[in-house]
């Protein structure tokens, strides 16, 4: 891998809009869509699935018009020369256009910079989480009220569908695309990536994923949620086939972005950096990276059943002609239990280490944590079922997946147990990224006891698809990763874009954040109870007073998030105050480097020689880092 | 990095065995996603059959092809041996390696005329879906299997064609003959994995 630029003169500005970029990946997008329907249109028209028929849709140019125009997207970005160069037994290169000098516009095209990557995913997944979160609050407008709607049920179905696509869909992404792409290779010593171009591939790829999603209101939405449910999936109209688009994009995407990264940690390890001093949060990245490599793979089989039922009519999920929307089911929550988990996992990584640099102690019980993240990947596989204690599933199974998900509590614990342990007698700095911690600590906590009631067959039968479970996720969720994911800006992107963020406006996104956050899903725990159902739109009007409640504090999480979003644009853009190279005083390989890190990360491949967390260890070394351009 | 920039002097190389324990690595870790994706189908299969709704486990007569179903098999298990064969000795591997790639693209070739002749369609019954649905993707996979194999029998020919004048591999520390070979190790290990998961979807489509 060559290292630096050589500077040579900027073509002017017209001329660097054609070419391999976001514009030309827009324009062949769309050409290769209309192209694609067209196709489709030949092929069959109008679609004679079982359904759909009497809509006159043609699922068949629906999807081949998202995999032409996908195909299209990739192409205008360029991803296709290296292939055929490939073809052409040309010999495989590492190098690709990633000079600094390139300013902006190497966010705007294909770049196998993993740093710029990484902040590719960060904007990307930042505006569909925008989205997401803009969905939830129109959800929450429309249960204002249990009789006057503001939308009607199907559109409301769609919102609901939308919001948790977005959310699983992307959020899954939110971790390990902007951060673990960002620092998994400088906490290893490495470089790069081990398949730089793979690493770029899966974030493209999401976008356009995302794109798909969004096109469902063009085809009369989806009205299954985010768990796709059949057989309603193959009674919806063609806005179910933007969700079996989007989330096999998603699934092909989080299956790459798990190759590549636990290809980099095994392989690509700088000498000294053995198993046992890998950071914390790369352990996190490890068990992720794990479940998205094998879990993800049946998300992406369980559509393509579902897109080969919409087209060329076989009947998987069709009891009618010998399939069974059970089948989905089961396959879908095959995933979508470690789903959660690969959700989550990356926040426990983050939450830990970020711990010792704020109570200046080492990480208590490294290997215990270690433990507990492998436990939870390992058992996350074999408790899939309890999502089917209400579906009429062996009731003799329900006792062997009633235990196996109470087990999962008991690595999970070794997890926040290795958290408090290290927060006990520590010289606790609260900062804005510790605040955030602690706050995934007081959410997670609920969360997960919570979930044992959910996993407990009995008290399911009563609580499953209602608020009560809702509540609960978004406990594990957003209190477990979206409070993690704040941590990590807060505390990371200052090193990643050589600017300050404001203290004072970090500390009033937290606690107007937190309080918003308890207040609205905590009273949702109660309306589950009292028997609110997940996904209708209307309910008794005995429960519009706390579900007015619930709303009002919802718009309350919104404010606060456009505080998040007026300190990010203030302090990154209008009032940039250089920050030093180690705000936090961290032990941390990634905060030896200087500040903005240079293109080529190290100027030699460093050697690690310390445990990750010499905290208050006198005296206290710091992993030996080789920085380019001298020491930070 | 920049495609035409140099390693500056003072920036020492990433070590050489990096990308080869990459290509190793990868190669295996592709085996278990693999795995996992036809898994789905494997499941779908025992599943349904088990379940047999409303009797429709096949409706109507549903029998495979069994001639083609064996000669695609014996074409697969064929291409992989030959191409494990080449893996071994990656620079004098040409004659090898291309006949790997025929007989990978026989097959396939194989499963679209099988389609054509089926005295069943995808809507007979829960049988006729999994047959249908595995046999597709595993084509759609056997082509991008097809795709990596020719860029390693390109390599290899033009190795060969160009010998010491070659544009030396940017970026890869590694001597180009070895990344030829963990590269070729790498695509034959995937491709009899492959092969390994279809010869267990004709045992269950097939036999069971």
């Amino acid at each position: 891998m060559s290292a630096i630029a050589v500077t040579t003169e900027k073509p002017p500005a017209w001329r660097r809009l054609i070419g391999f970029n976001l514009l030309t990946a827009i324009v062949l997008g769309i050409a290769g869509y209309l192209i694609g329907y067209w196709i489709g249109g030949r092929i069959n028209t109008p679609s004679t699935a079982f359904f759909s028929a009497e809509a006159g849709e043609n699922d068949i140019s629906v999807f081949l018009g998202y995999g032409f125009g996908v195909i299209g997207f990739l192409i205008g970005l360029g991803f296709a020369n290296y292939p055929v160069r490939r073809l052409l037994g040309y010999p495989p290169t590492l190098a690709e256009h990633e000079s600094a000098d390139e300013g902006l516009g190497r966010y705007f095209r294909l770049c196998t910079d993993h740093k710029v990557v990484a902040m590719q995913y960060m904007i990307g997944i930042g505006f569909f989480f925008a989205i997401g979160g803009l969905n939830a609050m129109l959800i929450r407008t429309e249960l204002l009220n249990p009789n006057s709607h503001v939308f009607g049920a199907n559109q409301y179905l769609t919102l609901v569908g939308m919001h948790g696509s977005m959310m699983m869909g992307m959020m899954t992404s939110s971790i390990l695309g902007p951060f673990a792409n960002w620092l998994v290779p400088l906490m290893i010593g490495s470089r790069r990536m081990a398949f730089p171009r793979i690493e770029a591939f899966t974030f493209w790829l999401l976008m356009a994923a995302g794109v798909i999603l969004i096109t469902t209101i063009f085809f009369g939405g989806f009205q299954t949620g985010w768990t796709g449910y059949q057989p309603l999936g193959s009674q919806g109209t063609a806005g179910y086939d933007a969700y079996v688009g989007f989330f096999a994009l998603v699934g092909v995407s989080m299956t790459l972005l798990g190759f590549n990264l636990l290809a980099t940690i095994i392989t690509m390890r700088a000498p000294g950096m053995t198993w046992t001093r890998l950071p914390i949060f790369v352990w996190g990245v490890v068990s992720t990276a794990i479940l998205m490599l094998l879990a993800s793979p049946m998300l992406a089989a369980a559509l393509f059943m579902g897109a080969f039922d919409r087209t060329v009519q076989t009947a998987f999920f069709v009891p009618g002609n010998g399939g069974s929307s059970f089948l989905w089911q089961n396959l879908f929550w095959v995933f979508g239990h470690p789903e959660v988990y690969i959700v989550a996992l990356p926040g426990f990584g983050i939450a830990l280490e970020l711990l010792p640099v704020f109570c200046r102690k080492p990480l208590w019980g490294y290997r215990i944590a270690v433990a507990g993240m492998l436990g939870v990947t390992l058992l996350s596989f074999f408790v899939w079922q309890h999502h089917l204690f209400v579906s009429g599933i062996n009731a003799d199974l329900r006792p062997f997946y009633m235990l196996s998900t109470e087990l999962i509590s008991i690595p999970t614990g070794f997890i926040f147990l290795c958290a408090m342990g290290t927060l006990w007698r520590g010289r606790i700095r609260l900062t804005v990224p510790m605040l955030f911690v602690l706050g995934w600590a007081f959410n997670f906590l609920f969360g997960g006891i919570s979930g044992v009631f959910l996993s407990d067959a009995p008290s399911d039968v009563t609580t499953h698809g209602t608020f009560f479970s809702m509540a609960h996720f978004h406990y594990t969720i957003m209190g477990g990763l979206v409070f993690t994911f704040f941590a990590a800006i807060y505390y990371w992107i200052p090193k990643m874009t050589g600017y300050k963020l404001s203290e004072v406006l970090g500390k009033v996104h937290f606690w107007t954040l937190f309080l918003a956050f308890n207040a609205t899903f905590g009273p949702l725990f109660a309306l589950g109870f009292m028997g609110m159902p997940r996904r209708v739109v209307t309910y008794p009007t005995s429960l519009q007073p706390l579900n007015d409640w619930v709303t009002v504090c919802a718009y309350a999480i919104a404010l606060s998030m456009l505080v998040f979003l007026y300190n990010v644009v203030a302090s990154l853009i209008f009032k940039r105050e250089p920050e030093v190279a180690n705000p936090w005083n961290s032990k941390s390989p990634e905060f030896q480097l200087p500040t903005p890190v240079p293109v080529h990360d190290f100027d030699r491949i460093p050697v690690f020689d310390a445990d990750p967390y010499p905290y208050g260890v006198e005296p206290t070394p710091a992993p030996t880092v080789a920085p380019a351009g001298g020491t930070a | 990095m920049e495609a035409s920039a140099p390693l500056a002097d003072h920036i020492k190389p990433e070590p050489r065995e990096w990308q080869l324990r990459a290509l190793w690595v990868g190669a295996r870790m592709l085996c278990g996603a693999a795995a996992f994706f036809f898994m789905a189908f494997l499941f779908a299969y025992f599943y349904l059959r088990s379940l047999d709704v409303n009797k429709s486990w096949k409706i109507g007569t549903v029998n495979p092809p069994t001639g083609f179903g064996v000669g695609i098999v014996v074409v697969l298990v064929a291409s992989a041996v030959l191409l494990r064969m080449a893996s071994k000795r990656p620079t004098e591997a040409l004659p090898l390696g291309l006949t790997a790639l025929a007989l990978a693209l026989l097959s396939v070739v194989l499963q679209v005329i099988a389609w054509t002749t089926l005295g069943f369609g995808p809507a007979s019954g829960g049988y006729a879906s999994v047959y249908v649905g595995w046999t597709a993707w595993y084509a759609v996979f056997a082509l991008a299997c097809v795709y990596w194999i020719e860029t390693q029998v390109a390599s290899i020919w033009r190795m060969g064609r160009e010998g010491v004048k070659r544009p030396r591999a940017e970026g890869v520390p590694a001597d180009d003959v070895e990344l030829l070979g963990a590269g070729l190790e790498a695509c034959s290990l995937f491709w009899a994995f492959y092969v390994a998961l279809g010869v267990i979807a004709w045992v269950v489509l097939y036999l069971v």
